[in-house]
């Protein structure tokens, strides 16, 4: 066989092969922007209203929590604290004493209308 | 559609160029094997379709695994394992697809012998890429 016959073929592989590492470059480029824009949109879903006693706690958060639970809340050294389901008093009682060689107390630091504003902004995040 | 659908559609896809690929390279060793002109002309056709619609499929199954992994193209651990043999090998599948659509039969002996080497490679790709797949799912 001439070697001209076996050289087209060869470029023609090699242009496929190339094309679908293009295909799983722009498939992936895809999937990622899909991604954010769904982070996205979830994060401005559970943004609290303005003025509220959850905005006040978001701030309160991102000021003294989300060193430890992300700020997005969704966990980092601390748990993920989307969906909690213990009660109000219990969160208060977290956020008050601490948990002994897990969590500080924050007693000190915060007023009870503050650690009110914290379970108010908690209550916000869903699974 | 949610990750259990990409799950879904992974699980359902992938295994088909796998096992394709596979047949593929063995018919194609069968029909080297064979030397007689008929035996090896049918074990070659059978090897050429398996490989074509190893190809054709293939698609499907990196487009529904790079939807589930979210985009990511290398990630850690199994899933980077599962990558780093995967991209080679359904890189060299679609080349060696495209390869053999255009020269069908019209093969030399030598040319034949690159072939199989790198089918081979795309096999022994492929059982890795599923091997550290099947990992990722039993650490789950």
């Amino acid at each position: 066989m001439k070697p001209s016959l076996e050289i087209k073929p060869i470029v023609l592989g090699v242009l496929s092969s190339l094309g679908a590492l293009v295909f799983v470059l722009a498939a992936s480029a895809f999937f990622q922007m899909v991604q954010a824009a769904s982070t996205a949109s979830a994060s401005l879903a559970e943004r609290p209203a303005v003025g509220s006693q959850a905005e006040r706690g978001n701030t309160l958060f991102i000021l003294n929590c989300a060193h430890c639970h992300g700020a997005d809340a969704r966990g980092d050294e601390g748990p993920d604290l989307h969906g909690v389901a213990t009660s109000d008093r219990r969160i208060a009682s977290l956020i008050k004493n601490g948990i002994n060689g897990e969590m500080p107390a924050f007693k000190a630091k915060l007023s009870d209308d503050d650690v009110h504003a914290l379970i108010e902004f908690l209550r916000t995040l869903r699974k | 559609m949610n990750d259990a659908f990409w799950a879904r559609m992974h699980g359902g896809t992938t295994h088909f160029p796998f096992v394709l690929l596979l047949v593929s390279v063995g018919f194609d060793l069968a029909g080297c094997w064979w030397r007689s002109g008929i035996r090896a002309r049918e074990f070659s056709s059978v090897g050429f379709y398996s490989l074509l619609l190893a190809a054709a499929v293939s698609p499907f199954a990196v487009l529904s695994g790079i939807a589930l992994s979210k985009g990511t193209l290398i990630g850690s651990g199994a899933l980077a394992r599962h990558h780093l043999f995967l991209w080679p090998t359904f890189g060299l599948v679609i080349g060696l697809a495209g390869w053999r659509s255009v020269v069908r039969t019209r093969v030399s002996r030598r040319a034949q012998g690159y072939y199989l080497a790198l089918a081979g490679a795309a096999a022994v790709g492929m059982l890795g890429a599923g091997y550290w797949g099947g990992e990722m799912i039993l650490a789950h």
